[in-house]
């Protein structure tokens, strides 16, 4: 016994000391004094004057070696071609890029590790929510001063307004998907059903269409399922998110009282709609364990035939098609079910992909990344990154083109219904990691027999209100 | 202060075998010891990705630990897992170690290379042919079910069957190891004693139940206390296959230290687990001492 207390007061004693140690603990490093008026230069503005002071600004993406654009061009390639250009626009400029990966539940453990040791990259691109987590704790730059008037105005302000808290601007938007849905219109042709499908102009159906057209085409027998739902982890919640823009009174969260407020009659009536798919078999089994990675064959089997995300599955069939591993099939996208007279359904948009650019203690270098930011959020430049990730640039002045009518004409028509943010109008809470982690908890409740939709959306209202009035 | 004085002594005769050691020492300490020092330390500051940031809580988090019922889940089920996993896996190995022994050494070649291939080829690995084996619709495991005439179950996705699901993965790769280890226990078992029990007319079971099982003691606390030891670590089975859920049924204490440090961003909370999970190991490991020493193995 004595053996123990004394192992327990060493190792009492020498923690101490090792915290004693570490760096003190200090308030939150102060905002770098923001330069005036950051007019940014257009790339090929190549500074002429004095003596142009070395700056290295490490940039790091999402992704990982051997990632590869839509087109096949790797991500690497891509993005060595677009900053040599840069820093031979801009001497005195070097750009230190790397792909920094990050696994299926959402960690991002490299840059993690990075911020913990005291050198994360200057600018980081990643998802919206991933970005968040460093905002979280004062980590960022406000951006304000890398954008000019005329191109903020070129955003869409829904998805400006989600890269801030207050007046901040800590993530610059770049592309996002549109959650439309997408329908393999072979299936329901084979079935002779097609007839059920939305069509033309706006490819817009009630919740009761839906319902039919799922009745129809679901054969659980044969293995083919109307459509399909996860819930085992955190990773594109938005998919079921998505499914509240039918029902328009349903808010997720109340930006104006920053609570949580999906357990509202509204959305009970959302949900209440949604556990009737499950109940009616319409649905892949195995909801409450399935991720969205495990839910892609599937589809590419032609074993579901409508689901959300319809931009990731369009992109994942082409390549899929192209290489061929599987059938080429026809398939369309269409809107989100509105419940009958609702208006249709807007598209949704969320989790766009984002800029973040860590606090800077050298004026000079963060005006360097003030313009490198800017010089990347342009037109084409954008453009060129949807196009890579199979998604839709924020900006709406940055082209869009799609080669596939069945893709872009129901885009169009989803664009003008505008678009919905199946999250947040205003900002997004802090501590959302951990609200995305009840919600993955409550959905997996959710998909379960008897489930009570308003004992679970009760329960994580409380659960992430609890989380949100812990915020700083 | 004596005790010092004769430490100083002793590494001043005895230097160069010191020197020798010193390699091992160093890496100890920086890799093992002074992370360890510092989660402990962690674990007394609320503290996020910011270090610089961090506010003193005192025993803050542990207090909001013993409050989360999350916590409390991961704990039982961590429990759980052991009380299912090791003795499974002591049970398996030993009657499949027994069922080898008396075999050729050819055919225990290639027995031994047969149940150790699973725990070569990683959790993870078998995580994944796990996935496909347990998927809800085309999998083998409802697919063999179904012969029987029973409903197809959702593995991962209803408690209880994903804590179980998960023991399975886990039951895969950790047998391997203890069956070399009775088999190399059981080759060391003098042949003379099992023949003058055979010439005293003992059965094989008889032979089996008063003679090797015994004689394999050792071995046996050596295999429980580290199989004990690796599952309450269990980690990247649940990350593979279940996340943890269905709504925490099979999350562990090792893998909601994952989550509430590298997706919440909570490293003080995280280290306070940490620090409770250390606390656990360190007493089984005593008690597994001191019953060694009382058994006097």
């Amino acid at each position: 016994m004595k053996k123990l207390t004394f192992l327990f007061a060493t190792l009492a004693i020498l923690s101490i000391l090792l915290a004693s140690c570490a760096p003190q603990a200090t308030e939150a490093p102060a905002v770098v004094e923001e330069p005036a008026e950051a007019e940014a230069p257009a790339a090929t503005e190549a500074p002429t004057e004095a003596p142009v002071k070395e700056i290295t600004i490490t940039y790091w993406a999402f992704g990982s070696e051997g990632s590869a654009m839509a087109d096949g061009t790797l991500w690497t390639d891509w993005y060595a071609k677009i900053f040599d250009e840069y820093e031979a626009a801009h001497p005195g400029i070097t750009i230190d890029f790397a792909l920094k990966g990050y696994d299926a539940s959402g960690s991002t453990l490299v840059v993690d590790t990075a911020v913990a040791a005291g050198t994360p990259p200057d600018v980081y691109f990643d998802t919206k929510f991933r970005v968040k987590k460093y905002q979280d704790t004062q980590l960022l730059e406000d951006l304000t001063p890398a954008l000019t008037a005329d191109d903020i105005a070129t955003y869409d302000p829904v998805s400006i307004e989600g890269s801030k808290s207050g007046d901040m601007m800590w993530s610059i938007p770049a592309d996002g998907g549109y959650w439309n849905m997408i329908v393999n219109k072979s299936l329901f042709e084979k079935a002779g059903k097609a007839d059920l499908l939305p069509q033309a102009p706006d490819y817009s159906w009630t919740t009761e269409e839906f319902m039919a057209a799922c009745d129809a085409i679901n054969d659980p027998a044969n293995g083919v399922y109307c459509t399909a739902f996860f819930a085992g982890s955190t990773s594109m919640d938005s998919a079921t998110n998505q499914w509240l823009a039918g029902f328009p009174e349903c808010k997720f969260f109340d930006a104006a009282s920053t609570q949580y407020t999906v357990n509202s009659p509204a959305c009970v009536e959302a949900f209440t709609f949604m556990h009737t798919i499950y109940e009616n078999g319409y649905m892949v089994p195995g909801a409450a364990g399935l991720i969205d990675d495990t839910t892609d064959p599937y589809w590419l089997s032609q074993q579901v035939a409508v689901l959300g995300q319809g931009n990731w599955y369009d992109s994942i069939t082409k390549k899929s098609a192209g290489e061929g591993a599987i059938e080429a099939f026809d398939y369309i996208f269409v809107q989100f079910p509105n419940k009958p007279g609702e208006p249709v359904t807007p598209a949704g948009m969320s989790n766009p992909d984002v800029w973040g650019v860590f606090k800077q203690s050298d004026p000079d270098k963060l005006q360097a990344v003030y313009e490198l930011i800017n010089y990347m959020q342009q037109p084409e430049m954008v453009s060129a990154i949807a196009a890579g990730w199979g998604k839709i640039p924020v900006r709406t002045d940055a082209a869009f083109e799609s080669d596939d009518p069945a893709v872009a004409e129901p885009l169009a028509a989803a664009r003008k219904f505008g678009a919905y943010d199946p999250y947040f109008v205003n900002g997004v809470p802090c501590n959302y990691n951990d609200v995305r982690q009840a919600w993955a908890e409550a959905r997996q409740a959710f998909w379960q027999d008897d489930a009570d939709v308003q004992a679970i959306l009760d329960g994580f209202v409380e659960r992430a209100n609890g989380i949100v009035t812990s915020c700083p | 202060m004596t005790n010092i004085k004769t430490l100083a002594k002793e590494i001043r005769r005895g230097w160069t075998g010191y020197l020798f050691i010193a390699p091992g020492y160093l890496a100890f300490i920086a890799f093992m010891l002074l992370p360890i020092l510092f989660a402990i330390s962690l674990s007394f500051y609320k503290v996020s990705f910011n270090l610089e940031a961090r506010q003193f809580a005192g025993f803050g988090q542990y207090a909001i630990l013993f409050k989360d019922p999350i916590f409390k889940q991961a704990l039982l089920n961590t429990i759980n897992y052991t009380l299912v996993i090791v003795p499974a896996t002591i049970f398996i190995s030993l009657v499949v170690a027994l069922l080898i022994d008396p075999l050729g050494p050819r055919s225990q070649s290639f027995f031994r290379g047969a149940f150790y291939l699973p725990g070569v080829a990683g959790g993870v690995v078998l995580s994944v042919v796990y996935l496909w084996i347990f998927n809800p619709t085309y999998g083998l495991m409802n697919y063999l079910l179904g012969l029987f005439g029973i409903k197809p179950i959702l593995w991962l996705a209803t408690a209880p069957y994903s804590f179980w699901a998960v023991c399975l993965v886990v039951l895969t790769f950790t047998i391997g190891q203890p069956i070399i280890l009775f088999l190399a226990g059981l080759a060391g078992i003098s042949q003379d004693m099992l023949d003058a029990a055979t010439v005293d007319g003992a059965s094989d079971l008889q032979r089996t139940f008063y003679i090797r099982l015994p004689m394999l003691r050792p071995v046996l606390l050596f295999v429980l206390a580290t199989q004990t030891i690796q599952v309450f670590q269990l980690w990247e089975v649940i990350f593979m296959v279940t996340g943890g859920g269905p709504f925490n049924s099979s999350t562990s204490l090792v893998y909601l230290i994952y989550q509430t440090a590298f997706i919440g961003g909570n490293y003080g909370k995280a280290s306070a687990i940490g620090v409770v999970l250390m606390v656990i190991i360190m007493i089984f490991t005593l008690a597994q001492l001191k019953f060694w020493k009382q058994t006097d193995v």
